[in-house]
């Protein structure tokens, strides 16, 4: 068996670190890399 | 423990004293509802069960005041549906052999009002007594409101605590959204090789969630054990 988890922990090190923009950057990531892999084969 | 809501409770299931309960929590799961503990914090709870130096602590931030009800409960009022929900999560508690299980009683309407400091301030305190070294909670992509509250709440209240009381880590679990289209350098993979037949047992023991055929306990081992996204629990869970 498995799951899958995103490391929140830098959030409750550093209170600058908006919430909503952490969980961006992991969107922004996949988003470039289906971004890329596609343009890679189109 | 003083906790801000009067039916607020801490349970203990192998009796011993509140703050022994407390002291000897290694790892906690914060949840929004009862039975999120079960699917997204099984690491953590079996990293506690038959191990006397490991203990795992759930928290439930909400009443279960609307959950969804069918077949043997269809006929529940939210007061009634309140003491079943928390009669099935202390029986979970017992069953995976929990240090104990924190019942917040808060409404879903109080947790997902930011001005409310309440919630915040229970989990603080929790944490304070607690000192876990690992945090699970929802992760902050997951599609209910509630559950991304209580994890908003929860890193408001970790943010307050002096940097020697916070955890060493906190995850965002997987319940009503999956987290398999993380990059995998940004993935957490959570594996369990062991007591299949206790997860099994606690996602199943939330029979109210069950009844009316969804059979999501079904679901989520499935997803665990990497069956086609289709069958997967957050595809099959009724809104709360």
């Amino acid at each position: 068996m498995m799951n899958f988890a995103m490391d929140l922990t830098p959030l409750i090190h550093d209170e600058k670190i908006d919430p909503a923009e952490y969980v961006g950057s992991f969107i922004r990531r996949f988003a470039q890399d289906v971004a890329s892999r596609i343009k890679k084969f189109a | 423990m003083n906790l801000s809501e009067p039916k607020a409770e801490i349970w203990v299931p192998d009796g011993v004293s509140e703050a022994t309960a407390l002291q000897r929590v290694s790892h906690m799961g914060i949840s929004a509802h009862q039975d999120d503990i079960e699917i997204m914090a099984l690491e953590g709870i079996l990293a506690g069960f038959g191990n006397p130096h490991k203990w795992f602590m759930a928290v439930i931030v909400t009443n279960g005041a609307g959950s969804p009800r069918d077949g043997l409960y269809a006929a529940c009022t939210d007061e009634q549906m309140q003491i079943v929900r928390r009669m099935e999560q202390k029986k979970a508690a017992f069953v995976g052999e929990y240090s104990a299980v924190a019942f917040l009683d808060h409404s879903s309407t109080a947790v997902k009002n930011s001005s409310n400091p309440k919630p915040k301030n229970d989990l603080k305190a929790l944490v304070a007594a607690a000192q876990p070294e690992v945090i699970y909670a929802h992760n902050l992509a997951d599609k209910h409101d509630t559950h991304v509250s209580v994890t908003l709440r929860t890193i408001a209240a970790l943010r307050e605590l002096p940097p020697g009381q916070r955890p060493k880590k906190v995850y965002g679990c997987e319940v009503w959204r999956d987290l398999d289209w993380l990059l995998d350098s940004d993935q957490v993979v959570f594996k369990f090789n062991a007591h299949e037949n206790i997860a099994t047992a606690l996602v199943g023991i939330f029979d109210s969630q069950i009844a009316g055929g969804k059979r999501y306990d079904l679901a989520t081992m499935a997803a665990a054990t990497l069956m086609p996204p289709t069958t997967k629990a957050t595809r099959l869970m009724s809104h709360r």
